[in-house]
């Protein structure tokens, strides 16, 4: 079952500071909270879009690995089944576990836990935020005098401009906790691959849902699909698939079906497109590129003629010595200008 | 002579008036969503439970000479809901459903059941319980079995006739009105049904107009937007920022056909009805919320965003701020 993000209704929050864990001073003293943040309505809203957007761009889908030591999915469990009674509790049990689990490679922060509704289900989100530093300014006047007074504030999170935020987001649309089911995103990765395994693994006891080759795999035949059984324009059919082989030999970590449609599709294709791989079960947000299930496939890009011809080479190499021309909806003119290295009989 | 006691009567009515309050609460609900459902424009559904003091002044003067506990079953507007429509024509529409939807003990069109030289309310007046299925179904309701709810429907002019006839018409018995009085009165009434029959007459000439072809489309489109916006919210909005928005909006459309982009609407709205109540619910008192999401056109865009977001961005980020269908994506839970 698809998860509807615009129907999570956030109901309490409560907030736990998370210290640097000093070297030889393992069990500090924590001061947890002890009763949930207030919270209005404007609050409740702001935190259901922050989350949309982390989660609606850059999210993988994640479930409890059945090998884990963490105890974060048993407290997950028992909040999701209603267990509201002891959400003060059992936050706090989660912050300590995050806490055990840190090093200090790790950076001190706040850990939110929001016990919400999504799609009428009770779920639940983890935020892990660090504090950032920022000013603010309003005009007033000095001895008559206009100016800008400034003011620094040293413990603002989620704001727009925040880096460094760990979401997730957790349901559970069957009876136990192994059929916990979320979606995390991390913006705190360097180069924006994937979570960091110290939250996923360690703290989350999640891994996730689908191995990254399978999805890579899966996103490489859906596409190729839509492009052949779903397009009559030839030369967007050799326009993408070109730009499909690229995208799958390139240096970048992840795929973003979303980014690909917007980039190499025209306008018309790309809904279609995205909702077609969504269909097949492919996340549309980015996930980790793995083409070890693939790599026959995508070395070079082969296009096969009605007239029986076929061309085949690099993608780099399609994109600046073959020429495609639209010729009317279905046929293309091609053009290549090159030496013959050899001919042969097949 | 008055001879009841007013302080068993006021304890006798108190114990039961929170269920009154309760009951009056849900007839007006049922009402509400109804109405709404139908698209029928009203200005407002309110209800309450008749205060204690005005309970106990009506039994004293009433004169009721039975036992206590039969004077509070005898006095029937405990529980009150009033609906006040738009348009005259409303108001039939609105009695259908008050006796689709419960059992009507007392009807009554005090147009029709006023003489022309009475003075007096205007409007249609329903004394109803609930019909037996409706506790059968749902035990929560079976203490509302026996009660009984008054329901006034009226214009809105009908209702200002309601608030100036009071004052005007409860005068000292001995006093009669004189003729001058009275004739100036039935003016008032008279003026009071002009109204409401002249926004009749230009209602259905608008609806003439729209369905010309020369009749700009996006006023058509918001019109039924409208329709839509209306069963999830009573919030006012900006039309012309709603006619120069929908403008734009059409050109995401493979078919700009004005009934096309109709039939995708209505599909919308019916699949997604749920959703877009819970949206509306949460934001209704969020002071920092996106300024076009109560605008009938913010269905529209959640429509664009649901099945082509992408030639939405492309057309939305030429006229309009970026920023606000950022918002849009976020509160809907989509990429932008």
């Amino acid at each position: 079952m698809n998860i509807d993000l615009g129907r999570l209704r956030i109901q309490r929050v409560i907030a736990h500071d998370i210290p640097l864990q000093i070297p030889g001073e393992r069990e500090q003293n924590l001061l947890f909270s002890e009763v949930e943040s207030p919270l209005n309505q404007n609050n409740k809203n702001f935190f259901k879009e922050r989350i949309n957007r982390s989660l609606s761009s850059a999210a993988f889908d994640v479930i409890v690995d059945p090998e884990t030591t963490s105890p974060v999915p048993k407290y997950i469990h028992q909040l999701i089944s209603g267990d509201s009674q002891k959400f003060v509790k059992i936050s706090q049990d989660i912050s300590q576990h995050l806490y055990n689990c840190q090093n200090r490679a790790n950076s001190e922060g706040i850990v939110v836990l929001i016990q919400a509704t999504i799609q009428q289900s009770h779920s639940l989100v983890i935020l892990k935020l660090e504090k950032e530093q920022g000013i603010r300014v309003h005009q007033e006047n000095i001895n008559g005098k206009r100016t800008f007074a400034i003011e620094q504030f040293t413990d603002l999170m989620m704001t727009d401009g925040t880096k460094v935020f760990k979401v997730g987001l957790f349901y559970n649309f069957g009876q136990t906790s192994e059929t916990i089911q979320g979606r995390v995103s991390d913006k705190q990765r360097k180069y924006d691959v994937g979570i960091s395994d110290f939250f996923l693994r360690k703290f989350l006891g999640c891994k996730f849902k689908e191995a990254p080759s399978i999805t890579t795999k899966n996103f490489f035949h859906s596409t190729e699909e839509f492009i052949n059984q779903h397009l009559s324009d030839s030369q967007a059919k050799a326009d993408y698939t070109v730009a499909l082989i690229a995208t799958l030999g390139n240096q970048e970590n992840t795929i973003d079906p979303w980014r690909f449609a917007e980039q190499n599709m025209q306008v018309a294709d790309r809904n279609r497109y995205v909702n077609f791989v969504r269909e097949h079960g492919i996340p549309t947000e980015k996930f980790i590129k793995d083409t070890s299930q693939i790599k026959n496939h995508i070395r070079k890009v082969q296009m096969e003629f009605k007239s029986g011809i076929l061309i085949i080479g690099k993608p780099d190499v399609f994109n600046e010595q073959v020429q495609i021309t639209r010729m009317g909806e279905e046929r293309v003119r091609v053009s290549l200008e090159d030496e013959i290295k050899r001919t042969s009989g097949k | 002579m008055i001879n009841l006691d007013p302080d068993a009567l006021r304890e006798a009515y108190e114990k039961q008036r929170p269920l009154y309050e309760e009951f009056a609460s849900y007839v007006c609900a049922v009402l509400d969503r109804e109405i709404r459902q139908r698209n029928i424009r009203i200005l407002r559904v309110e209800h309450r439970a008749k205060e204690v003091e005005s309970f106990v002044k009506k039994a004293l003067r009433q004169k009721y000479s039975s036992p206590i506990n039969e004077i509070v079953n005898e006095i029937t507007d405990k529980a009150g809901v009033r609906v006040t429509a738009v348009y005259l024509n409303s108001l039939k529409h609105i009695s259908n459903l008050v006796s689709e939807n419960f059992l009507v003990h007392k009807h009554e069109d005090k147009r029709l059941s006023l003489n022309p030289h009475e003075l007096g309310y205007l409007g249609i007046h329903f004394e109803v319980s609930l019909k037996t299925d409706e506790f059968q179904c749902d035990v929560a309701h079976e203490k509302y079995k026996d009660l009984i709810c008054e329901i006034q429907i009226h214009t809105q002019a009908q209702n200002l006739w309601a608030g100036v006839s009071h004052e005007l018409l409860y005068k000292p018995v001995d006093q009669e009105l004189s003729i001058q009085t009275k004739r100036d009165i039935f003016r008032l009434i008279a003026l009071v049904e002009i109204f409401d029959n002249e926004i009749e007459n230009a209602r259905e000439e608008m609806s003439k107009a729209m369905s010309d072809e020369s009749y700009p489309q996006e006023i058509k489109i918001l019109r039924k937007l409208e329709e839509y916006f209306r069963r999830f919210t009573d919030k006012p909005f900006d039309k012309e920022l709603s006619a120069e928005i929908i403008n734009r909006l059409i050109m995401t459309f493979e078919s700009q056909k004005t009934s096309e982009i109709d039939s995708t609407l209505d599909e919308f709205i019916e699949s997604k009805k749920d959703k877009i109540k819970e949206i509306f619910d949460d934001y209704s008192d969020d002071e920092r919320r996106n300024p076009l999401l109560f605008q009938p056109e913010s269905l529209l865009i959640f429509e664009r965003l649901e099945h082509n977001s992408f030639l939405l961005k492309e057309i939305w980020d030429q006229f309009f701020s970026p920023r606000l269908l950022e918002s849009f994506g976020a509160i809907w839970g989509v990429r932008i």
